[in-house]
């Protein structure tokens, strides 16, 4: 909370919160959030219908303030992961607000706009890098023609949700709200490069897309403690400099592929 | 001799109209209320006996529904040669936009003909479905004839209802349109977009035409 400013600015707006409630709603928005609410954590006690108090009220409340807070990006498919992880966390609606309006208007790029430019620009950033440092793997996507959105698309929108234990993915947050979206790419590049000598055995698109499945499992992300070790040494020097240059150029691709 | 075919079939619609489930139930043979929202696209294979000479592998892809997701969703198509196309009969909105679904399909994907890929379409969570929409249903015959369906049929992913039957519909238009390709196989014969290249036809035509000298 302190560390992404979000203490200090659920501080300095008081009321903000449920003025956003408070206030008229599109009916779309409304009616998108809906269809997601018991598609979000469905295993989860907490998000049962039959639970109390049950968290798909709240889920739907953060949501609904985050897209009139923030009218261009709305709401975007992957947000009711990260409002939910963040209310199973922090128990409290307002607090999930905060946290969220960090992440998504400060911390990340442009992930969950309608163009989602800045989703798109990262997983090809992951594709330079792997190029770069995990080069066996990136002639092997090119091999198969594979595009990067295939196999990492869930692992940006959903900040690894839902695809790395609880426990891993608590620690990735910590470091994503003090150190900034850099470490999506250590996290990324730590899986591929750990297990590359699999990854390359695949004969084909489907074998290729379950084995990125099959990497983000088991006792190598389980040992939440060796694995957070693990992403600072493993894919080796990585500046911010290095992932500024990226974005700018793979946005600048994409821009012109687009138009 | 066995042939075996890989398709790829697309399974598209509107957020929530329950691709995921179908999916799940024509594979796995399962249901659960618990699927999570697709985030980007997921898929899975089933493999069908069709016949003592025929085995056909089908490859589902099973996309996003969300629009944003649209044009990231949009490389997928490629070379796909069939399509589910999705929505639930307890939301008007999703059957609104089933032609959105259908006019991008064929914008972005076409036959080695320069037809369009057929597309089955699925009214689903019919064991939800009240009277009144129900009404509504009949006309759809109407409503696939003059959007280019080639059938529909009324789901219910939950029952197990005409799953099967949907998918062996598309399956039979796509094995159609491979064994008219592999009939036509001739080095002298280009086949030109909207060219009828059945042999048969030409056959007819030419004996149509002999006939009047």
């Amino acid at each position: 909370m302190t560390a992404s400013g979000a203490q200090e600015r659920l501080e300095r707006n008081p009321g903000y919160y449920q003025s956003l409630l408070d206030a008229q709603h599109d009916p779309k928005l409304v009616e998108t959030i809906r269809t997601d609410l018991h598609r979000t954590f469905p295993d989860n006690i907490h998000f049962r219908k039959s639970a109390d108090p049950c968290l798909q009220k709240a889920l739907f409340n953060v949501l609904l303030a985050y897209g009139e807070h923030n009218k261009t990006v709305g709401y975007c498919q992957g947000m009711n992961f990260i409002a939910g992880y963040l209310l199973i966390i922090s128990k409290d609606e307002e607090t999930s607000f905060w946290l969220m309006e960090a992440l998504l208007d400060r911390i990340l790029p442009d992930y969950y706009t309608p163009a989602m430019l800045g989703l798109k620009a990262d997983q090809e950033v992951l594709g330079e890098l792997v190029r770069m440092k995990v080069p066996a793997v990136w002639r092997l996507m090119q091999d198969h023609g594979v595009m990067w959105t295939l196999v990492v698309s869930r692992w940006f929108i959903c900040l690894f949700i839902d695809i790395l234990p609880v426990e891993t993915v608590l620690r990735i947050w910590d470091c994503l709200f003090y150190e900034g979206s850099k470490i999506l790419f250590r996290v990324a590049l730590t899986l591929i490069h750990h297990h590359q000598d699999e990854i390359v055995q695949a004969q084909n698109l489907p074998d290729i897309c379950e084995r990125f499945k099959r990497i983000t499992r088991g006792a190598f992300v389980e040992d939440c403690h060796a694995f957070m070790q693990r992403i600072f040494q493993e894919p080796g020097s990585l500046s911010m400099s290095t992932v500024a240059k990226l974005r700018e150029s793979c946005r600048a691709r994409i821009a012109a592929g687009e138009s | 001799m066995q042939k075996e075919h890989l398709f790829k079939v697309l399974v598209i619609g509107d957020l929530g109209v329950g691709k995921t489930s179908i999916i799940k139930r024509y594979v796995h043979q399962i249901f659960s209320q618990h699927y999570r929202a697709t985030i980007g696209v997921d898929f899975a294979l089933k493999v069908l006996h069709w016949d003592s000479q025929t085995v056909v592998r089908l490859q589902l892809w099973d996309i996003a529904g969300q629009e944003r997701y649209g044009n990231m969703t949009r490389v997928y198509y490629r070379e796909a040669v069939g399509a589910l196309i999705v929505f639930d009969v307890t939301r008007a909105s999703t059957f609104d936009a089933v032609l959105k679904w259908k006019d991008d399909l064929d914008l972005k994907v076409t036959l080695s003909n320069g037809k369009p890929v057929p597309a089955v379409l699925l009214a689903n969570k019919s064991d939800q479905s009240r009277e009144g929409l129900r009404s509504q249903i009949p006309k759809l015959d109407t409503f696939c004839k003059e959007n280019g369906f080639v059938g529909w049929f009324e789901t219910s992913a939950k029952d197990n209802t005409n799953i099967e039957a949907a998918a062996k519909c598309l399956v039979e238009h796509i094995l159609a349109y491979e064994e008219n390709i592999t009939n036509n196989t001739d080095p002298d014969v280009v086949a030109l977009p909207g060219y009828n290249n059945n042999t048969k036809e030409r056959v007819r035509t030419r004996c149509v035409t002999c006939s009047k000298f």
